[in-house]
């Protein structure tokens, strides 16, 4: 067999060994009462394996054991994507290294048309909602390769939860369908609160949290599109490790053994990309519209809350401040206290001792 | 001709997903029986002998003879940003336990978790006023003029600080991986080190706290985590599969999980000064920081220093810590270093055959 058809042949073993794992998966949660089918059309596999995991340990562990559980399932289900990743990849380079002719411009194009299908998003970002959620639903087909990472930091900034990632209906995915009824809710219906009218102010300030909202839309987007490219680079590094254990007619025996060389050269390419300049300003880009929706959205509540006679924010912070004041002086006061009934104690002493 | 790298026979690919398949079922019912307080840390017998707001301090119970232990007093100093229990991981990976072994009078300041109103806490009511009441406290409890303290990561930058104010009540000073100088040289070759300093460098952290308040702990954690996305994304929880079967095992990997997502969140006013005093500007080296109307000039910490670092600390790298040697006042300053990482150094197998003993025996080699 030549390298192609090892190639093809691994591509098929692959295709099976995941009908195997979904299919083992399925035997367990049949065991343990879970239901549905990963491999039926009408779920998504990773949400299925998420709702398996909550089912299986509920209650047990508490929640390091639900979060263990949850990034067990999810750390296969990436796994699989990758390795079907790697593979198509490898497809494409076997036959030009086998030829003896450059392989990197076939899995540069592969690797652009993924990235492609992300860096297309902006300019369509101003079109319909439809637009909006037909790209959503194509980003959302990657969701699985990109989750470990851009779950963690999208839970971190408020945007989505990592386990929830694995669900397209919420967290990242939910961000990704950040359309007008979901922006609806929670700002525009507002407006409609009694003594919360529709003024110019209130107006402006929807409309500036609106703003927001779309900022951080295109700053995710901008982020996980870095990302998506960053990993695009990985898998070329990745493909000129194979291509050179190839030609040195070294072998990996096991999935395990793929991945390990999978992530470790990931983790260089993505940690070489976090220390660029670039990078830290597209991240810091993210994380500033981030907070500043956050903040926007706080104007609009305060004017609500302010309506409706709820203790708003700023009041809050006024109270919280009063009581770091407050309890400073306390602690100043009991101090001050304290010395001087140290001292009068000495006093006391030395007077006795003397008289 | 050439052939394939990838020799995965259909029936080996197979074989292999049995046995994860196997090892999954095996380990869903393992997690399915525990309950959260097996996965117990922080379980080395205490008392709580001072409270204030949220903070405590904890009188660990000796573990040797009373006329083995030491006369001075010790105060582990944790981080702000993380739990304590990095401190007390689990029975046979304890640095608290190991220090009581040595015959240490260990003390321990749990900072506890700010809550919303905790925002406006300042480092100076964090040094002049907490960390300072209960050295006072432990001072006199004991009958001492001066206890020993040791501080862990961001727990020793802020020991440090304190040794400078009030060098009169601090007898040693014992610093494990502690940021001193954060002006750290990045090497491209080397990128997951020194990456959270890095970072910080850039962080907008007047929007963060005018935003978040205080500033929860996930946040933290993206930059301790985007020094290995992968492995510890994913990496961790596919090897994870391996000790599925083992509880013992799978009880300590839930541990040190419960401590890493677990933290605190920092209070938003002490975290925007850090961040921008210490870690931005990195003034603490260039002896500018001036808390409660006070200069912190590191020459005033003269008392003897211990300050141990971990080799391959990626997120603290050993010269920010040992930039401590070119300011300090101490004419009695030494280092230890450790084969291991930052977090390594508490709970790796090997340190703790390395990190207590060694404290001990400093300590013991300048008793009174």
């Amino acid at each position: 067999m030549n390298l192609t058809e090892q190639a093809e042949s691994m591509a098929k073993m692959w295709a099976e060994a995941q009908k195997q794992i979904w299919g083992g998966l399925y035997d367990l949660a049949q065991g343990a009462g879970g239901g549905g089918n990963p491999l039926s059309g009408f779920y998504d596999p990773s949400a299925w394996l998420r709702q398996v995991a909550d089912a299986w340990t509920k209650g047990g562990g508490g929640d390091s054991g639900q979060r263990a559980a949850s990034s067990i399932f999810a750390s296969q289900t990436s796994m699989m994507q990758f390795m079907n990743l790697l593979t198509k990849s490898w497809q494409i380079v076997a036959p030009s290294l086998e030829a003896g002719k450059p392989w990197q411009p076939d899995l540069q194009k592969f690797i652009s048309q993924w990235v492609e299908q992300i860096t297309a998003l902006p300019g369509k970002m101003k079109g319909t909602t439809e637009n909006i959620t037909d790209l959503s639903k194509s980003i959302g087909e990657w969701i699985p390769l990109l989750t470990p990472w851009l779950g963690f930091v999208h839970q971190a900034i408020g945007t989505g939860h990592f386990g929830e990632l694995m669900k397209g209906s919420s967290g990242f995915g939910k961000l990704m369908m950040l359309e007008q009824q979901s922006l609806q809710p929670p700002i525009g219906g507002f407006a409609e609160l009694p003594g919360a009218g529709l003024t110019r102010e209130t107006n402006a300030k929807i409309m500036k949290a609106s703003d927001a909202l779309l900022d951080l839309r295109k700053a995710a987007l901008r982020y996980d599109m870095e990302i998506a490219q960053g990993i695009g680079q990985a898998v070329e590094r990745t493909m000129e490790r194979l291509a050179d254990l190839a030609k040195k007619d070294k072998k990996i025996h096991s999935v395990r053994e793929v991945m390990q060389l999978w992530f470790q050269t990931a983790d260089r390419t993505l940690t070489e990309k976090f220390c660029s300049d670039e990078f830290i300003a597209i991240q810091n880009e993210m994380a500033s519209a981030a907070l500043n929706y956050k903040l926007k959205l706080r104007d609009v509540l305060e004017m609500v809350y302010s309506a409706l006679d709820i203790p708003t924010r700023s009041e809050m912070d006024d109270a919280y401040r009063a009581i770091h004041d407050l309890k400073k002086e306390v602690r100043d006061l009991k101090k001050a206290l304290h010395g001087l009934t140290a001292s009068q104690t000495s006093l006391v002493t030395t007077a006795q001792i003397s008289g | 001709m050439l052939s394939s790298p990838v020799d995965i026979r259909p029936s080996d690919a197979i074989d292999e997903i049995k046995k994860i398949n196997e090892k999954l079922l095996k380990g869903v019912e393992n997690l399915s029986t525990l309950k959260d307080e097996d996965v117990d840390i922080g379980s080395t017998p205490k008392d709580v002998i001072y409270s204030q707001d949220r903070l405590r301090v904890y009188h660990y119970k000796p573990m040797v003879d009373k006329d083995k232990i030491f006369k001075t007093p010790l105060l582990i100093v944790p981080p702000l940003i993380n739990g304590y229990e990095v401190a007390d991981l689990q029975p046979d990976r304890s640095l608290v336990r190991n220090l009581l072994k040595e015959g240490l009078d260990v003390h321990l300041l749990d900072w506890g978790y700010p809550r919303p109103v905790d925002k406006y806490l300042t480092i100076d009511d964090y040094i002049n006023g907490y960390l300072n009441d209960c050295v006072d406290f432990i001072r006199e409890r004991h009958s001492v003029d001066k206890i020993a303290i040791l501080g862990i990561c961001q727990g020793g930058t802020i020991s440090t600080t304190y040794s400078s104010l009030y060098p009169e009540k601090v007898d040693r000073l014992i610093l494990t991986v502690t940021p001193i100088d954060f002006d750290f040289e990045h090497n491209p070759k080397q990128p997951h080190v020194g990456l959270l300093f890095h970072l910080g460098k850039a962080a907008n952290v007047d929007l963060m706290v005018g935003a978040l308040g205080n500033v929860p702990a996930d946040l933290l954690n993206v930059s301790f985590m985007m020094a290995s996305p992968f492995v510890l994304n994913i990496g961790k929880y596919a090897d994870l599969i391996d000790i599925l079967d083992n509880k013992e095992a799978l009880l300590n990997f839930l541990r040190m999980e419960k401590w890493l997502f677990g933290g605190p969140a920092a209070s938003g006013e002490t975290y925007r000064f850090f961040v921008k005093n210490y870690l931005q500007d990195n003034k603490l080296v260039k002896g500018e920081i001036e808390i409660g109307g006070r200069k912190v000039d590191l020459a005033n910490v003269t008392m003897p220093v211990l300050n141990i670092y971990a080799k391959k600390d990626h997120l603290v790298p050993p010269p920010c810590t040992v930039a401590l040697k070119k300011h300090v006042g101490s004419k009695d300053y030494t280092e230890l270093e450790i084969d291991t990482g930052h977090i390594g150094i508490y709970t790796g197998g090997a340190s703790q055959k390395i990190l207590a003993p060694n404290v001990g025996k400093w300590l013991r080699e300048r008793a009174h």
